[in-house]
């Protein structure tokens, strides 16, 4: 849908984006996690038109820029205005016909769980009811692709369950999201490609099946303690590591596996227990940014 | 594209109404009534009313336009702007909401005085001679506002805009003084790099000097004279209470300049990165 090629941007002798090329495919859920600071936010400002790269271009894949629907991280509204207000003026300046207004923002509002707020003025939204108003008006006219920046960020636990809902529900519908958080879970929950930024790069990418899917971790527990056979264990293979009564395979390879068993039971170990683990996102996470 | 315009207007315009500072810039007629057109007390003449009103209105869509932009300015507008197919869009709106606000207080201050039943005696033609006036000002004053404020501002266009409106406003008032002035300036010059051995540089300086001695005043007041010339001639179709066929052109021209300075306005807030105030 839309590719981001050889993006940089600077804030005077800071370096925010450097370099950076993404592809957001259509119908994609794009989850892109880093800590503060990592250039997120000023990737999606750059990507909605807001801010303007010092090098690179963004450009859609295909004949024409898609409709673009954003919430900021930070958000703010038009304070005087009441919730249905903002989002009927959200309609209007998406082209939403006057007859379909209505029922557009109705159907917003009902989609994150607002319908009991719409009346309410936006200044009397409490954090949580706010970041509901800024996902509903990116449903507002029916734009392919949403940026998301942290649409979760404040809310509780419930909320957040309803949100991942929406989000879900949306790629179902065959949009295209980009999105950034600080939960992993949440981005392990719902997107489908993931990227890991840092200091302005991209440490990470990956289809969210591929990143999980690769390099289960198996642990082998014996019923003495291991020193014995350590430098034989480790001699195996470079990604063993051995902790009193466990060894440790980071890569899970058939036939690593069977030597390793095959060595501990010809040293008259008895294993007591093998398990395998995937690969978390809070690993992936954990190695991307410090590498 | 019209309709999303109209939507961000009538957005642009409640946010300054319902705020004191519009409600402030409604007040302003009341101290215009008193200090310059006072009840009961007759209105010496159609054109103090069309110049003072004029005036009056200039000012006040100066600083509405820099009300609107600013308020215009907060990350507020971040979500709304995304969805606009040109950002320009958004800078009509606020362009259209301060010359509909700051129009409307001007014209509802004119109907005040003119219907007072010692209001300015004008005929209906003499009426219908006010709005292109009036509204040619207020769209060439909001436009030159745009410039001011951080809204449209990018690197050094606001130095560079109003410093050449300085510049213009400066050379328009040179004199036989500030001529000889600068005349000497330059000889001192020439003199300096006669000096140094520079002669090339001196014969320049030399010249210049006597070019502004001789002519420097007649070219000044030629070009500065045509660039202010739709001012100075709508001022003068005022007082004399009709328009020549070259006169009744001014307007347009004041259209044009404010044409020109949008098409700069509209560039730069079309190109800038956009930090809106949070």
């Amino acid at each position: 849908m839309l590719e981001v090629k050889n993006v940089t941007k600077r804030f005077f002798n800071l370096v925010a984006l450097n370099d950076v090329s993404l592809q957001i495919p259509r119908g994609e859920v794009v989850g892109i996690l880093g800590p503060n600071g990592a250039g997120k936010s000023t990737l999606f400002k750059i990507i909605s038109g807001i801010l303007n790269p010092d090098g690179g271009f963004v450009r859609p894949i295909g004949p024409a820029w898609p409709a673009i629907a954003y919430k900021p991280d930070r958000l703010h509204f038009p304070s005087q205005m009441r919730v249905r207000e903002y989002l009927i003026l959200t309609s209007r300046v998406c082209d939403v016909p006057q007859r379909k207004a209505k029922t557009a923002v109705d159907n917003a509002l009902d989609l994150v769980n607002l319908t009991y707020a719409a009346e309410k003025r936006v200044a009397t939204l409490s954090k949580g009811m706010r970041q509901r108003l800024g996902l509903a008006q990116t449903l507002i006219g029916n734009a392919p692709l949403l940026l998301l920046d942290e649409p979760s960020n404040g809310l509780d636990p419930e909320g957040q369950i309803e949100i991942q809902g929406v989000i879900k529900a949306l790629h179902a519908a065959g949009k295209t999201v980009l999105l950034s958080s600080h939960q992993l879970q949440e981005v392990t929950d719902i997107c489908t490609q993931l990227i890991i930024l840092n200091n302005g790069t991209i440490r990470y990418r990956s289809s969210m099946e591929a990143a999980l899917a690769t390099r289960p971790h198996v642990t082998i527990e014996v019923d003495r303690d291991l020193f014995a056979i350590t430098s034989a264990l480790q001699h195996l293979h470079s990604d063993i590591t051995v902790d009193e009564k466990k060894v440790f395979l980071h890569d899970d390879a058939i036939a690593l596996r069977r030597r390793i068993l095959t060595l501990l039971l010809g040293a008259g170990y008895d294993v007591v227990h093998v398990e395998q683990q995937r690969t978390t996102l809070a690993e992936i996470y954990s190695k991307a940014i410090n590498e | 594209m019209m309709s999303r315009i109209i939507a961000l207007t009538g957005y642009l315009l409640r946010n300054v109404v319902l705020s004191v500072a519009g409600v402030l810039y409604i007040l302003s007629i009341i101290p215009m009534l008193i200090w310059f057109f006072p009840f009961g007390q007759r209105t010496p003449e159609l054109s103090y009313f069309i110049t003072l009103i004029a005036i009056y209105g200039a000012i006040l869509i100066f600083l509405v336009t820099l009300t609107i932009a600013g308020r215009a300015n907060q990350a507020a507008s971040y979500a709304l702007i995304v969805r606009l197919p040109s950002r320009v869009e958004y800078l009509v709106a606020v362009l259209l909401a301060a010359i509909v606000f700051a129009t409307a207080i001007q014209t509802g201050l004119a109907v005040i005085v003119l219907l007072q039943p010692a209001g300015p005696e004008a005929s209906f033609g003499r009426l219908l001679e006010i709005p292109p006036l009036w509204l040619s000002i207020n769209i060439f004053m909001a436009v030159l506002a745009l410039h001011a404020t951080d809204f449209v501002m990018s690197n050094w266009s606001r130095v560079i805009v109003f410093g050449l409106l300085t510049i213009l406003l400066f050379t328009q008032s040179v004199n036989a003084r500030t001529l000889s002035w600068f005349s000497t300036r330059l000889s001192i010059m020439a003199q300096f790099f006669a000096r140094q051995g520079m002669l090339g540089l001196t014969q320049f300086f030399n010249n210049a000097s006597g070019w502004v001695t001789d002519s420097g005043g007649g070219f000044f007041s030629q070009v500065i004279g045509f660039i202010f010339w739709p001012f100075r001639a709508m001022s003068d179709a005022v007082k004399t209470g009709s328009f020549d066929s070259a006169q009744a052109l001014a307007p347009a021209i004041v259209l044009l300049y404010a044409t020109i300075l949008f098409m700069i306005a509209s560039d730069l807030f079309a190109n800038k990165d956009l930090h809106f105030v949070e």
